[in-house]
């Protein structure tokens, strides 16, 4: 269907705009002027801030140039996240643009992971491939695939190129026909403020009887909270993507095509702002 | 669960919620961020170029203004370098492309050298091979001459060995022709044994007759007779003993002539008329004999043939012709048996004949000029040959070889012989006479003219010489003293062998003379008795009368033999 496809587009091709402010604790020989943005929202955060981190490093010395890492109102922004999941969790109903503080010192050890080159992130974002197929079709269709497959998924996930990245996902995309769905969905469901990272658990797309499932019977087994009943107020956001999907959505079309590039069905449960 | 329209519900709502959300985070702020990037890209721009020029001149003026001529000085500067590098792209392409051809250049007459390269080796290949080939060619030619030059030296030696073989050869014929010969000569000598043996009978016989006294009268006869028949007889039975193994050998019808001894007459009746002529011989006839028994008459001419005739009814028949002269004949003389005949020759021989198979016996060679004279001596045992060469030779008959020889001092016409006289007529108008038991001369008799011939009477008393002043004399051999000289008118010696004989008893000379006529002298008295004209037209050479005086024959230079009688 062509809004299948546009779905898949729309979800490829959307952007956050950001305005990246250099930390004040941060040494410059003159004024740093913010550097903004377009960052797409299925990449991550060290594929895409190259030009950042050379706008900044005029304005700085040398010497003081560490490894680079980003914070939003104080909280350290995790670069194994895709971009669109950390706006999602931390600021989807603030003003735009995003802005971040671009930090050169002081890289907090104990809550990020070094991310030196881009070949981390590569290993991570195949990694997590690797995982969803593993759910979906018991590692049967990556393990197929060569080398040059993945290889084809990496170096379109870097280069935006939606075509060449989805020539090779759309395999990853095919279920059996009498199976009706993957045997897992690949989920995370994510909260800003927890202790756990994320909930990942087994779910099938078809229920028992035979008949489908949807995003509300995913949470209500998952997080319940999440699914208000009709007469109480909603207390949560359900955000994929930066919209909020309707809870009769299946969440086999919602694998399908509101999975980020790794596969995985990001959710954030956002609490209500209560205003 | 889904119904199409519950599913088309939640598609549509994130369709609608995802548009929403890109409008709201993407569309407003994308051309704003495009903008504010370009600023600062450009900000950045002025900053290096501010930086740029601080460092190099500080006593700047405010920027703006400086910044702008620094702007277009620095437009022209990047258009100026444009430009030189596009030249130096240019130069860079032309240097390039010539380099390209050089390349290829290089690359054909690389490609060419190895060619030639190649062809070479090829080249030097087949040199070789052909140096090779030459080489094999010279030994082989080498070898090729080295057996031809063996090859032609076989040959040499070969030839040599033929010719050495030939000559071998030859010598072998020859010596085997002469044995034959002489087994041939072995054989006749062995035949004539008994020839022999009968013709000393015979002359015992003959000596006993003679002794009994011949009267004219026929009386005489029968006595003759008497004995003649017994020796005859004698003769004869002798004679068919010894011939028969003869007879067995000939193939010819006609073995031998007739040789029984007729009757025996004394009285020569003078001859009158010509009875019978015929040209006896294809050149001119020489000579002319009777045989003792006065059945056969031999002529011998200058064909080289002596022929003999029988004389039956009055006329000359031929009767066998003797072959074997090499050369004309000169003189024929009959042996006193009648058995052999001896001719000498031109051809420097004499030869001798027996009669009984008409086979040549002995060719007497020796002289080294024409023989003119070959008389019997002693019966058949030994013969006189006189020639031009001025010798006389004896040979000794039995072996067929000369015993002596006498030198003259001029060459000899004639010769005549006695019992121990040699008598011979020369060239120098002399008469020489031998003795043979000294083997010396004894007496000469000079003449006028040379000496054609020479005869002696049947009592060996008187000598008859013919010479060429035209004179005959007649000499008593025992006082050595002239008796007659026989002289006539018209009568010319036709040549230095015309030959005059006495007759048969003594009593008469007869002589051919150059024109032809036969002249005929009484002995005793010495007068001319007679001139025969007859059918010969040139010089007659030699007469012959018969023994029994019966007949006389005369032979002339144009083949003509001429039989007269005297009726």
């Amino acid at each position: 269907m062509t809004d299948d496809r546009d779905v898949l587009r729309d979800v490829w091709f959307g952007r956050i705009p950001t305005c990246f402010t250099l930390s004040q604790d941060e040494i410059t020989e003159r004024e740093a002027e913010p550097y903004y943005l377009l960052l797409p929202r299925v990449s991550y955060l060290m594929l895409v801030t190259d030009k950042a981190k050379k706008h900044f490093q005029k304005v700085m010395r040398q010497e003081d140039v560490g490894e680079m890492w980003f914070e939003y109102e104080g909280v350290p922004l995790k670069w194994h996240y895709p971009i669109g999941l950390l706006f999602d969790l931390h600021a989807s109903n603030t003003a735009l643009p995003w802005n971040i503080i671009v930090h050169f010192k002081n890289f907090p050890e104990s809550e990020l992971l070094h991310c030196l080159t881009k070949d981390a992130v590569e290993a991570h974002f195949m990694s997590c491939i690797k995982e969803a197929d593993a759910l979906k079709h018991k590692s049967q269709v990556i393990n197929e695939m060569q080398k040059k497959d993945h290889k084809q998924l990496w170096m379109g996930l870097q280069n935006d190129k939606f075509d060449q990245f989805w020539a090779i996902n759309r395999k990853l995309m095919e279920y059996p026909t009498e199976e009706g769905g993957f045997r897992y969905i690949p989920f995370r469901i994510y909260q800003p403020l927890n202790e756990r990272p994320f909930i990942q658990k087994l779910f099938r797309p078809i229920s028992s009887e035979g008949h489908p499932h949807n995003l509300g019977d995913l949470l209500k087994e998952m997080f319940p909270a999440a699914v208000t009943p009709e007469d109480m107020e909603k207390q949560y956001q359900v955000v994929i993507h930066g919209i909020e999907p309707m809870l009769e959505t299946p969440v086999q079309w919602l694998s399908e095509h509101l999975s980020y590039p790794d596969n995985f069905l990001h959710i954030s449960i956002i609490p209500l702002p209560r205003d | 669960m889904e119904t199409p329209s519950s599913g088309r519900d939640w598609r549509k709502h994130i369709v609608r919620q995802l548009q929403h959300r890109d409008r709201r985070q993407k569309l407003h702020f994308e051309d704003l961020i495009h903008s504010y990037n370009q600023l600062l890209m450009k900000s950045n721009i002025v900053q290096l170029w501010r930086d740029k020029h601080l460092a190099a001149t500080p006593s700047l003026s405010p920027e703006p203004q400086n910044v702008v001529s620094l702007q277009s000085t620095h437009r022209k500067e990047l258009i100026e370098m444009y430009q030189a590098n596009g030249e130096l792209v240019q130069e860079v392409f032309s240097l390039s492309k010539q380099h390209k051809h050089r390349e290829e250049d290089l690359q054909v007459s690389h490609s060419r050298l190895v060619e030639l390269e190649v062809r070479l080796s090829e080249l030097e290949g087949e040199r070789e091979r052909l140096l090779e080939r030459f080489e094999e060619l010279e030994k082989a030619n080498a070898r090729v001459k080295e057996d031809y030059d063996n090859l032609q030296q076989l040959y040499r030696s070969q030839w040599e060995q033929l010719l050495k073989r030939e000559v071998e050869g030859t010598e072998l014929i020859q010596s085997m022709i002469d044995i034959k010969v002489q087994a041939a000569r072995d054989l006749n000598y062995r035949n004539e044994k008994p020839k022999r043996v009968q013709e000393k009978n015979l002359k015992k016989d003959l000596a006993v007759v003679s002794r009994v006294p011949i009267s004219m009268d026929t009386g005489v006869f029968p006595p003759v007779q008497k004995l003649l028949p017994e020796a005859a007889r004698h003769q004869e039975i002798k004679i068919f003993k010894p011939f028969r193994s003869s007879r067995k050998r000939a193939n010819t019808s006609f073995i031998g002539v007739d040789c029984s001894p007729t009757n025996f007459c004394s009285v020569a009746r003078i001859p009158a008329k010509v009875r019978f002529s015929l040209e006896a011989h294809d050149g001119e006839v020489n000579a002319v004999k009777f045989s003792p028994n006065s059945k056969i008459l031999a002529t011998g001419g200058s064909d080289r043939k002596v022929k003999l005739w029988d004389i039956v009814g009055g006329m000359l028949q031929l009767v066998k012709i003797l072959e074997g002269s090499n050369d004309g004949v000169t003189s024929i003389e009959f042996d006193p048996s009648g058995l052999h005949l001896l001719a000498g020759s031109y051809d420097n021989t004499a030869r001798l004949w027996s009669l009984k198979d008409c086979e040549l016996k002995h060719t007497l060679s020796g002289h080294s000029a024409k023989v003119t004279a070959a008389k019997f001596k002693f019966y058949c045992r030994e013969a006189v040959t006189g020639s031009h060469d001025r010798t006389i030779k004896v040979w000794d008959l039995r072996k067929a070889a000369c015993v002596s020889s006498i030198p003259l001092p001029s060459r000899c016409s004639d010769i005549v012989c006695s019992d121990y006289l040699i008598i011979s007529g020369h060239f120098d108008e002399k008469v020489r006479l031998w003795d043979t038991r000294s083997g010396t001369k004894t007496d000469e008799i000079p003449l006028q003219g040379k000496v054609t011939s020479l005869d002696i009477n049947s009592e060996r008393t008187q000598l008859l010489s013919c010479s060429r002043d035209d004179l005959l004399k007649v000499v008593d051999l025992r006082m050595n003293e002239t008796r007659q000289e026989l002289r006539a008118e018209g009568f010319k010696c036709g040549a230095d062998w015309t030959k005059a004989i006495f007759s048969p008893d003594g009593s008469y000379a007869v002589v051919g003379s150059s024109d032809g006529v036969l002249y005929i002298w009484d002995t005793l008295t010495g007068k001319l008795e007679t001139s025969l004209v007859g059918q010969h037209k040139s010089s007659i050479n030699a007469v012959s009368w018969s023994l029994s005086g019966e007949y006389v024959v005369s032979v002339d230079r144009s083949r003509l033999a001429s039989l007269w009688t005297d009726c």
